[in-house]
Parts: C-alpha cells; structure tokens; sequence
C-alpha cells in the first residue's frame, strides 16, 4: 500500500507537478538571448511582465476564448453522438457487441496524424468528396471544405468520440434498469422513460464525458492546424508560435498557465456537484 | 370472470426453461402467492404478467381483454420491485407522483393522491425526503404507495418482504394484508419462503421447475399436498407407505404425509396408526424438539416433541389419527 502510494505522488510530484511548475516558473521569467531563451525568476528576480502583455494582447486573448468555444462544442456534440451510441451498444444482440465496440475504437488503433491526413485526403478540394460529387454531376466547382469549421468539427468529434462514449456506456452498463422498468410500469412511454429517468440520471457521467473531451480539446493544436480555418487562431496555436516562433518564452509560459486555469474552472465545478 | 388469466404461459431463456405450459386464474380481490424455490419460474410468470417478459407461447387475459402483446405502461398492473426500483433523484412525493402525471392527473388532484397513498402506507410527512433518506422499510412503502396511487387493477409484489430484517418481516406482511383487505385491490406476491404465502395468501400455487404443482388455499395445501415432493416442500412432512406400519387411513393410498406435529408420543403402541421406534437424534426448535425416529419396520420418521424429549437410544411409542393421514399417490 505504502509501496503504491509512494509511486502514485512519484508520478504526479514528475509528471505533473514538475513540468508545471517550470512552466509557471517561465511565465514570471525574463526573455533573453540565448538557449533557453529565458532568465529564470530565481536568476533575476520574478517579473509579470509577460502577464501583463497577454491581459493587453487581444489576438491571443480571442485565441484563448475561440479555443473554450471549440472545445465545449466539440464535448457537445461528442456527448450527444455518445448518448445514443452507448445505449444502442448496449441494446445491440450480445454476440454483436464486441464488433461494435471494436468499430468504434478502431480509430484509436491507428496513427492520429494517419487519421487527420485521410481527413485531408477526403476534404481538399481535389478529394475524395469533392471528385464525387463532381462525378455525381451535382456540383461543377469543388466544394471548399477543407480549413473551414465543417472540417475542424469532423476531425475534432472524430479523434475525440471515445473519450465521451466509453464514460456512458461504463455508466449505462452498470445502470439500474429495474428504475426504467418501473417507470414504464408506471405508464411512462418509451421517450418518456429516457427523458425523466435515463437522461437526469445519466447527467453526472455526461458531465464527466463532456470534461473528458473538453479538456484535451481545449489545448488541441494538431487538428485546427490542419483542418480548420488558418485565419482563426486558436490557444494551442498561439502558444506554439509563441514558443517555437517568436522564442518568447515567459510569454507562452504565462498564455500555457492562463489556460490551464480556465479549464480549472469546470473541474471544480464538477467536483463539487459530485460531493452533494 | 377472472381478473387475471394465464394460459398455457411458456418462455425459454437460451436452453433455460423457466415458464412450462403455465396455466393460472385469479380472482378479483384475491391476495395470491406464487410459492417456488430459485428456479421455479415464479419471477418470470411475475414479469409476464406485468409485461416485462413477452411470453414464447401462451395468453395473459386481464379483465377480459388480451394483454399478451400489450407493453407495461399500458397494463394496468403495477409492480413493486424486490430492490424497490425508487427513482433516487426524486423526492418521494414525486416518486409516488410519478405515475399521476403520466395519466395527466391535474395537480391539486395528484396532491391529495399522493397524500392518500402514502398515508394508506403510513408514511405521511416524508414527502420531500429523497429515497436515499429513508430505512429500507420506509423505501418499501414508498414503492407501494408508488404502485397503488394509480389505483391499478392488480397489483404485482416481487418478494415484497424479502429485503427486510427478519424482525420487520411479521409485522409488514400482516400490514400488507391489511393493506390487500382496504384496498380491496388483487395483490400476486412472489414468494420462496412457504410461511410468508401460507401466513398472508388466501390462494397459494407452487411452482417446480415451471411448473404448477398445486395450487389452493393455505389449508388445503397443507393438509392435502398433492404430490410427495411437495409434502417435503411444506412443512417437511414424513412420507409413510402401509407397508411401514400398520396404517388406517380415511380412503386407500400407497402413501401418505404425515406431518411431525402431529405424531404423538405415547406410553404404548396402539395396534393401528402407531408403532414402536427408537430415538436416533433430537434438534431443539424453539417449539420444541424435532426428534428422528426409526421404526422397527426400518423406515425413519420426524416428530415434533412439545415436552420434555427423550434421550437419543431410548425406546419411543408413537401414534397418530387417522385424519393426520393425507393420501399421496404413488
């Protein structure tokens, strides 16, 4: 037991709290020439400088809230798409099952940048999409739909799906269904059934679904790099250009930090519900 | 006319047989019993009845109308569940609500409904608890308020006694008798425990392997089991063959129940309806001590010693009446 314990803050006092709390150290660094591009706080002293730029700098601040609308409609729709997936698994014959499952994990087999490329492959306007519908007669010029939100949500909902379904369908496994039972006893139809006992009952692992798809896309850069509008910048982008581009560390030390605080905000929320 | 009908009931789980050919009829105003161990079928004709399990063969009748094909919510039974099923993110005025508002009751009326039932349970005052507030005991009014507040035609109880303290179970059995009596409505319990359906049911059916085996009053089940393994079933009464002891029964048999009770230890044997036995072993019971006797003929026999019981090894007389004697076939 102790053994374990010892691991568990191991791996959170290296995995966590030090890469953190480097990072929060470069957001009250001072930039500089050099490799790293940075004076830590303990070599000249703590600055805010790089915070007060960023609460001026509306570009990254519009990037920080385009990235929380992304990332909620993102959870949104995957919530919703999960919803109905999971209790159709679970309603599917037994023997079909695993197949099922097995279908909707399948994307997690394969490569992530294989997958956002056959998005492209299908999207671009020389694609697959486009040749069809031109072959189809229904369109003379190609659509436009790689870099536009079409393409930034499909390739959004896909990557992250089975973060939102494998909660539910955890969650409808184990569920009481003598409750739905006695609610149809009690004359309630179908949708009935689902609106007032399945879904309120459901909330709390929606919630928690929809945490677990929110989070990881809130900081995504990969996908709206590739697939989404290029003019609209994101907060993954903005800290990747920060970093890597105009080398202003304590800035993107500072833009990182901000992030992680607003995603904070529904982490505790949840965690407070769940203790009622 | 009969309230309920089941004819000729039959479902199949995988290469599991649970209902067999399950032929019932019920009563208006009856308080039933499906009496059966594990495995009997008894669930299963429970959940047929209230439409949770589409039988493969067979008819349910309710109040003259077919209802095999007919889905739950529009059956006019309702189920108390084992587990009591209560929806835990309502309170429990609308939990016993619930089924008002899907008729579309208007709401001064589901007030006083509401307050009816769960005073008919005495329950009143906990309206705004949460199930999760209350004691298993108070749950299960909860559940059977839920049920009779739509005031349904028959009303279904899955092992209604089953979850509670063994010192609760006397008492709110025979409260929910009282309840069956007020209410004047047709109660289906579904019971394994054979004291419970004896104590509380005007009619009892056992079932075996899918099966009715017999189906009557109390009385009539006790007295006149109609096959030997239900005389073991109830009451565990001693089969006795005429070749045994010297019997003189009420009508010819090649076998009869004689239970424990009613053998009684005397100073000698009578010529017929008794014999000489020595005491294998006695089991004190609270009512007294269960001995196992062996008849000089060889056959081994229970009886229920009220007095002071003798030591195991000593020499017993035992006789009995010939009303004791309940033929069995062979």
């Amino acid at each position: 037991m102790s053994a374990l314990r010892l691991a568990l803050w191991g791996w959170l006092g290296l995995a966590v709290a030090l890469p953190l709390g480097i990072v929060v150290a470069l957001s009250v660094g001072t930039g500089a020439e050099g490799v790293p591009p940075v004076r830590w706080p303990w070599e000249e002293g703590a600055s805010l400088d790089a915070w007060r730029l960023m609460a001026e700098d509306d570009v990254v601040l519009l990037a920080l809230w385009r990235s929380l609308v992304v990332a909620g409609t993102t959870a949104g729709l995957c919530v919703a798409l999960a919803f109905p997936m999971a209790l159709g698994l679970l309603r599917a014959a037994p023997r079909w099952r695993p197949l099922l499952l097995a279908l909707v994990l399948l994307p997690f087999l394969s490569g992530f940048l294989l997958r956002v490329a056959a998005w492209i492959g299908l999207l671009r306007d020389s694609g697959w999409i486009n040749a069809l519908l031109i072959a189809a007669g229904l369109i003379e010029e190609p659509l436009r739909l790689l870099g536009t939100d079409l393409a930034l949500y499909l390739g959004m909902v896909h990557a992250y799906l089975p973060f939102a379904l494998l909660p539910l369908l955890a969650w409808f496994a184990k569920r009481d269904t003598r409750l739905e039972e006695a609610a149809a006893d009690l004359g309630a139809g179908p949708f009935t059934v689902f609106r007032t006992v399945t879904l309120p009952l459901a909330w709390p692992a929606a919630a928690g679904a929809f945490l677990l798809v929110f989070i990881p896309a809130a900081g995504e850069f990969v996908i709206p790099e590739l697939l989404g509008p290029p003019d609209a910048m994101l907060a993954g982008r903005a800290i990747w250009s920060e970093f890597f581009g105009t080398r202003d560390w304590p800035f993107a030390g500072a833009l990182a930090t901000a992030l992680l605080l607003v995603l904070l905000i529904p982490i505790l929320a949840q965690q407070r519900s769940g203790l009622k | 006319m009969s309230l309920l009908s089941v004819e000729g009931v039959s479902r199949r789980f995988g290469a599991v047989t649970a209902l067999d050919g399950m032929t019932l009829a019920l009563e208006p105003g009856e308080f039933f019993a499906l009496l059966g161990g594990s495995g009997s079928g008894k669930s299963t004709l429970l959940r047929v009845i209230g439409g949770f399990e589409a039988p493969d063969a067979g008819r349910v009748t309710l109040a003259g109308e077919d209802v095999t094909r007919i889905p739950p919510h529009r059956r006019r039974t309702a189920m108390v569940f084992q587990s009591y099923a209560l929806f835990p993110h309502l309170s429990v005025f609308d939990n016993v609500a619930y089924g008002l508002r899907r008729e579309g009751t208007p709401p001064a009326e589901i007030a006083k409904r509401v307050a009816e039932a769960l005073d008919l349970v005495s329950l009143p005052g906990f309206s705004e608890r949460r199930p999760h507030q209350l004691s298993g005991g108070q749950q299960q009014r909860v559940a059977i308020a839920r049920a009779i507040a739509r005031r349904p035609a028959l009303l279904l109880l899955d092992e209604p006694l089953g979850a509670l303290d063994a010192g609760l179970r006397e008492r709110t059995g025979l409260e929910l008798r009282a309840l069956q009596r007020r209410l004047g409505t047709s109660f289906v319990m579904v019971t394994h425990d054979q004291a419970e359906a004896l104590a509380l049911a005007d009619r009892v059916a056992v079932l075996e392997a899918g099966r009715l085996a017999q189906v009557g009053t109390p009385r009539a089940l006790w007295d006149r089991p109609a096959t030997r393994s239900l005389a073991r079933f109830l009451g565990g009464a001693n089969i006795i063959e005429p070749t045994q002891a010297p019997l003189s029964a009420e009508e010819p048999a090649p076998a009869y129940a004689l239970r424990p009770e009613r053998i009684r230890l005397v100073p000698e044997a009578p010529w017929l309806n008794g014999a000489a036995a020595t005491v294998e072993e006695g089991v004190f019971r609270g009512e007294g001590v269960m001995l196992t006797v062996r008849l000089d003929s060889g056959a081994r026999l229970r009886v229920l010693c009220a007095g002071e019981a003798p030591a195991a090894g000593s020499r017993v007389a035992l006789a009995w009446d010939a009303a004791a004697l309940a033929p069995l076939p062979a």
